[in-house]
């Protein structure tokens, strides 16, 4: 499976978007939305059907987990990563439940984090590695 | 001291063992509200951790099929 070409990327905070942005750029050039809150994350999903959705905890209005549930009841096979600074056991535990294909930590170096999402795609057998940043 | 002549003669106190069955969704019940609860479920975990769950629910869910 190739990395995906049309990204989610649903945080409040601008700068941690633009971030992000940044890392997936690293990897390939994927056409980046974004959403500040879960309400409009949900209505982005619907109308954008992008094929990984990389999604915050703690956002005002609706949170992480309940927007990850949502997601999962609007498609059961979309791809959901958390990327929070939110790193206990319950909430861990508690995205698993929901489904989520993986839980980084914000602090985690970008270079992990770039690895920890092509693994997601990466086919099974093979050990995809991000390209190097200088 | 002296102890009285009865109690020298009385046999040690054993407390009589009892039975104790709990139903499995009972302590099934009880783990999950203390997992939520304790300091456990406020554990922070590392990256490599979360990786190890998130790998473990993969191999399972492989598994299955």
């Amino acid at each position: 499976m190739s990395f995906p070409g049309k990204i989610l990327l649903v945080d409040d905070e601008a700068h941690i978007r633009k971030f992000v942005s940044l890392i997936l750029r690293q990897i390939s050039q994927p056409v980046i939305v974004e959403a500040g809150n879960g309400e409009d994350a949900l209505k982005t999903y619907q109308a954008e059907k992008p094929e990984l959705v990389l999604l915050d905890v703690n956002m005002p209005r609706m949170d992480g987990m309940e927007t990850l549930r949502r997601l999962k009841e609007i498609d059961p096979d979309c791809v959901v990563v958390m990327l929070t600074s939110l790193a206990n056991r319950e909430s861990v535990e508690r995205a698993l439940e929901l489904g989520a294909a993986n839980y980084i930590r914000k602090d985690t170096p970008k270079d992990e984090i770039a690895k920890a999402l092509t693994d997601i795609f990466a086919e099974p057998g093979t050990d995809e590695a991000p390209p190097s940043t200088p | 001291m002296n102890l009285p002549a009865d109690s020298a003669t009385r046999a040690p106190f054993r407390p009589r063992l009892a039975e104790v069955r709990y139903s499995l969704p009972e302590i099934l019940d009880e783990l999950k509200l203390e997992r939520a609860a304790s300091s456990f479920a406020m554990e922070k975990l590392d990256q490599q951790e979360i990786g190890k769950l998130f790998k473990a629910k993969s191999t399972r869910g492989k598994s299955k099929k």
